[in-house]
């Protein structure tokens, strides 16, 4: 056997993988050469520190207070709705009507049982009311203070803008058809207001962009 | 000799009038711009241009280079260095209608930050790729775009980017990405965590541990993914490959829902859906609760159990039941697949 | 007359239940006899101490949700390493599958002078992720290929090169 081959094989020799006669094959090589048998004995040495290497290293600080502040604060009730207004400066009536509408308020999470069957769902569609009857508003309101603004995008732009506001009041119809007939789901209640809030975005997108608070 | 004299004033003539239509007069007249700045390595490299392109490029040099073609509308390029920030801005002829585009290719120190700012120029950023074990990352990539499309490949702690109409894709490696567009298409490959919205353009996630994804019409492709995705869409498909599923949540109105993937111990699958299919594939040492649900539509599964009952319900458990896999659809039917 | 005190023997069964049943001091106890076991191994997986201690925090805190899912068909500390191992391996997935287990390292391994002659210590935090991952669940912690590729999420072909790989590179460092 040359040199090479048995380098090649010398890492499945040491594990104890090889079959047939290449165990033996190498071994005889080992035997007779001083330089082959280095390098097993190097591997060998270097496999047997490695075992011995210390498993059991504490970490630099006690992780514990904050596992346990983890455990402890869980299964919080999800916020869910967030309001991106983010980076878009409008009207700050507008910005009022939006904070006031759309703030978080905790809702069970989808799964979790914390009113009684017959309480849930009426507070769902309840909400669902509350919640378009705000929209709507805001959305009046937000048109209004945007006509009255100096259109200063490209037309390719603006399409695109009017286009995906189109896109978005789709999707929304589609969700309130669908809540229509199953009304006490929340993952479709919690798809409508995030919906409404990223119109509301795009409508005021326009406006952010030519202010550069986008 | 009048004769050739005459052929070679006529010969200097024509040259004259076809060279004066050529690109080459038009080129002689173009500005352009290559100027190069000491700057620290570690700062923010800022860069702002309406039309034309930005071509980013890394050096190991604490300087920047600019250099690029300016069309006639370019007033001037405000390159500058103040307090370990670049800026380069594309400063255009107030009122200009066309001919405002600037052609720029920026090279700047690889342990920067950048900042890119275009309005339909194209933004490409290009980290070269090194060998080394150890190499260094931008502290953060910020591209913001209205129409333009933008391409980066670099990396970086964290990287944003935005656009209306404009593709964006990114590749090489973050440790978080975060996109948003209205109707322009998402790409990113190699973030550690992803998160990103557009209304109606497609969304493509690839190699990320977690990913938060939703597109309000396009569609959601998640290749890959390391263990959490939350990912909706009300009419468009939802479909990824989790490599261990940890926490994935999938969620559409009408689109289609199609998940593979392993289940990691106590892993978490929520699929709901009104009208559209949900395909979810499993190997068959899964190990978790099911509890499906829908109105009017049928399930299968290639685990040997059937759907009974008025509204189709099913709740079983396989393995040793440590994982939980939640699917409800209103009319779309279900499947759950052996993979 | 001197009263003999001895020293409760710790139960690490009876720990268990008790855990199951909601008992959080009894999962401390179960944190303080595994910690330090749990850490090595995150630590020598990712060569980081701080992602070591973010991937043990995250261990114990899968943990404690999925105890429930605890049967005891294994020790109570193989199990916790199936997390650890599974929680440091979905965290590098993105990475290691993006370098398709090749030369790339993380952002953060150490840098590598040529001159120098590492110990083995430091030459397996040097190592790039995919071949440190295998060595140490291989020749460090003694497990086979067939479980190292389940747990890693890949080939048993690919287990065994990323070792001969790992070998091969730590020689290089430790006596270049």
């Amino acid at each position: 056997m040359k040199c090479e081959t048995v380098q090649n094989l010398l890492d499945d020799y040491v594990d104890g993988l090889l079959i047939g006669e290449e165990p033996e094959m190498v071994a005889r090589h080992l035997a007779s050469c001083p330089d082959c048998a280095r390098l097993a004995n190097n591997l060998r040495e270097m496999l047997q520190n490695a075992k011995g290497l210390s498993r059991h290293i504490e970490p630099r600080r006690d992780l514990w207070p904050a596992i346990l502040e983890q455990i402890e604060n869980e299964p919080k009730r999800r916020v869910f709705r967030t309001v991106r207004l983010g980076v878009l400066a409008v009207a700050a009536a507008v910005l009022a009507i939006l904070a006031g509408s759309l703030l978080m308020r905790g809702l069970p999470r989808p799964g979790e049982t914390v009113l009684t069957a017959v309480e849930a769902p009426v507070r769902l569609q309840q909400e669902v009311l509350v919640v378009e009857a705000e929209y709507q508003r805001a959305r009046r309101e937000l048109v209004a203070a945007m006509d009255q603004l100096p259109h200063r995008l490209a037309p390719e732009t603006r399409t695109v803008i009017d286009q995906n506001l189109a896109v978005i009041d789709g999707a929304i119809q589609e969700i309130r058809t669908s809540l229509e007939k199953d009304p006490e789901n929340v993952f479709l209640f919690d798809m409508l207001v995030a919906e409404q809030d990223s119109s509301l975005q795009l409508l005021g997108l326009e406006e952010a962009i030519t202010s550069n608070t986008w | 000799m009048k004769r050739k004299v005459l052929w070679g004033i006529l010969l200097l003539a024509v040259l004259a009038v076809v060279l004066g239509r050529t690109p080459i007069a038009a080129a002689a007249a173009q500005k352009s711009i290559d100027e190069t700045r000491a700057v620290k390595p570690d700062g923010v490299v800022q860069i702002s241009n309406v039309a034309g392109s930005v071509r980013v490029v890394s050096w190991e040099k604490p300087e920047v280079h600019v250099s690029g073609g300016l069309e006639k509308n370019v007033e001037r390029v405000d390159f500058e260095v103040r307090d370990g920030r670049t800026s380069v801005q594309v400063v255009v002829r107030e009122h200009a209608h066309g001919n405002s585009a600037a052609y720029l290719t920026v090279s700047a120190p690889s342990a920067s930050s950048l900042e890119v700012d275009a309005v339909s120029a194209s933004v490409n950023v290009e980290d070269a790729a090194r060998p080394e074990l150890e190499r260094p990352m931008r502290p953060s990539v910020y591209v913001r775009s209205v129409s333009g499309d933008v391409e980066i490949n670099v990396w970086a702690s964290a990287v944003e980017l935005k656009s209306v109409s404009g593709g964006v894709s990114f590749s090489g490696a973050a440790e978080t990405f975060d996109a948003q567009t209205v109707s322009g298409n998402i790409q990113c490959a190699g973030a550690h965590s992803a998160d990103v919205r557009t209304i109606s353009g497609d969304i493509e996630v690839a190699n990320a541990d977690s990913v938060k994804a939703r597109s309000t019409s396009g569609d959601f492709i998640g290749s890959n993914i390391g263990r959490n995705a939350e990912a909706s869409s009300i009419s468009g498909d939802v479909e990824m490959g989790v490599a261990s599923i940890n926490r994935v949540s999938a969620r559409t109105v009408s689109g289609h829902i199609g998940l593979e993937g392993p289940l990691a111990p106590a892993g978490r699958v929520t699929a709901s859906t009104q009208s559209g299919e949900v395909e979810v594939g499993f190997p068959p040492e899964v190990s978790a609760e099911f509890d499906i649900n829908t109105v009017s539509g049928d399930v299968r599964t290639g685990f040997g159990f059937k759907s009974s009952g008025v509204n189709h319900s099913l709740d079983f458990a396989l393995g040793s039941g440590d994982g939980y896999v939640r699917i409800s659809t209103t009319s779309g039917n279900i499947s759950i697949n052996r993979l | 007359m001197a009263a003999i005190m001895t020293e409760p023997v710790v139960d690490e069964n009876a720990l268990v239940t008790s855990a199951q049943s909601g008992c959080l001091s009894s999962f401390e106890s179960l944190y303080r006899m595994h910690s330090g076991r749990v850490h090595g191994l995150c630590l020598r997986l990712t060569g980081n101490a701080a992602v070591a201690e973010d991937l043990t925090q995250e261990t114990f805190i899968r943990a404690w949700r999925s105890l429930g899912g605890f049967r005891g068909d294994s020790s109570f500390g193989s199990w916790l390493f199936r997390i650890a191992v599974n929680a440091v391996a979905a965290r590098y997935r993105s990475e290691l599958r993006r370098a398709a287990w090749e030369a790339k390292a993380p952002a953060r391994a150490v840098q590598f002078d040529p001159t120098l002659r590492l110990d083995l210590q430091q030459a397996i935090s040097a190592l790039p992720a995919g071949a440190r991952a295998v060595f140490v669940l291989h020749d460090v912690e003694g497990y086979r290929h067939e479980e190292i590729a389940e747990q890693l999420g890949v080939a048993v072909g690919t287990s065994k090169a990323q070792l001969h790989r790992a070998r091969r590179l730590l020689r290089e460092m430790i006596q270049p």
